[in-house]
């Protein structure tokens, strides 16, 4: 047992590293979120799949993608997609190993560029499904 | 006293890895993606942390204090992902680890340029996790190899952002070692960014404490 008190103050010093892992008791339902600037919400780790309703973009693109098996694999997904400017939302569903990509109004992506961006990511492109209004 | 003198530099370390924690998990991240593992075992504590420049490299700074050889380790680790198998439901990976550096022997002998080198292969799915790794060390001239072996089952399958839980076993093979092959039962908890591990080495009684963060 000699490194008891290193693991836990490894586990202590881990917590503390992810303040934005913490529940934060603030009753949302009496704000006024209409207000607020929510763009850098898209890249906060304690809730990685909390981007804007892809339906309500203008379009929706789903990409079925193989080797999506855990977070890391979806953030890599999420990161590399969210620097492209046509890209408003991604979310990744690691059950059917789908992608969601909610586009701005006006931008398209092509299905080259989806599947270069999905190797680049380090997966494999299945397929691709353009939503309404593609 | 034991305590106290390996608390001083592990203390520098996991200060500096306070920004980031978890263990052995893929030592190559997402482009412009970088990552902080820092594990502690019965006989090394190390930190290694490295930026990704593109899916398939990354490269960065390694520690490793390791009191089983008695020595010191700084110097700079280059992973490289040799192959990736993607599956509908899968994923399989190989991986080749390099470092070179300087190690200093605990005591009055001089510092010596020191390197290692690496095979990592794993799989996994949602449900089930295997890895095998070994590690090929020359440590200011002390020679060493260890092979080591993981198998894993999530109880239940977490989507993404959800606190997943894994339970593995670890079996660990340094012929050099008091200890030859050593089992090691572990809990994997990995949420969003981060991964963190507990297990217990049953042969030598000593804790195992990893963690890791990606961004």
């Amino acid at each position: 047992m000699k490194l008891i008190k290193t693991a836990f103050a490894s586990v202590a010093l881990s917590l503390l590293a992810a303040p934005a892992m913490a529940e934060h008791p603030m009753d949302h339902s009496k704000m006024d979120h209409s207000k607020m600037d929510h763009s850098a919400h898209a890249d906060m780790v304690a809730e990685p799949n909390t981007d804007a309703d892809p339906a309500a973009s203008a379009q929706t693109v789903t990409a079925k993608v193989n080797g999506l098996v855990c977070d890391f694999c979806a953030q890599a997904v999420r990161k590399v997609f969210k620097k492209q400017d046509a890209v408003e939302s991604v979310n990744v569903d690691l059950d059917s190993g789908e992608i969601v990509l909610g586009l701005k109004a006006g931008a398209t992506l092509d299905d080259e560029t989806i599947g270069k961006l999905i190797r680049k990511s380090g997966y494999s492109l299945v397929s691709i499904d353009r939503g309404e209004g593609a | 006293m034991s305590f106290l003198s390996r608390a001083a530099p592990l203390a520098a370390c996991l200060t500096w890895a306070a920004l980031a924690p978890m263990a052995e998990a893929r030592p190559v991240s997402y482009p412009g993606g970088w990552t902080v593992m820092q594990m502690n075992n019965g006989d090394s504590s190390s930190l290694h942390a490295h930026y990704s420049p593109t899916a398939s490299d990354s490269m960065g700074f390694y520690a490793e204090r390791n009191w089983a050889e008695d020595v010191q380790f700084t110097g700079l680790q280059y992973n490289r992902l040799l192959k990736r198998w993607n599956g509908p439901s899968s994923q399989a990976n190989t991986y080749l680890k390099l470092g070179v550096g300087q190690a200093d022997p605990f005591g009055d002998a001089s510092a010596e340029l020191s390197g290692f080198a690496g095979f990592a292969a794993d799989w996994e799915t949602r449900r089930w996790f295997a890895s095998y790794e070994a590690r090929a060390t020359d440590y200011a001239g002390n020679k060493s190899v260890r092979h080591s072996g993981r198998v894993g089952v999530a109880p239940y399958i977490g989507d993404y952002g959800d606190l997943h839980t894994w339970l593995m076993l670890q079996v660990d093979n340094h012929p050099e070692g008091d200890e030859p092959i050593t089992t090691t039962p572990l809990v994997r908890f990995f949420k969003g960014v981060q991964m963190v591990e507990l297990g217990y080495t049953l042969e030598t009684e000593e804790l195992l404490a990893n963690w890791i963060i990606r961004f």
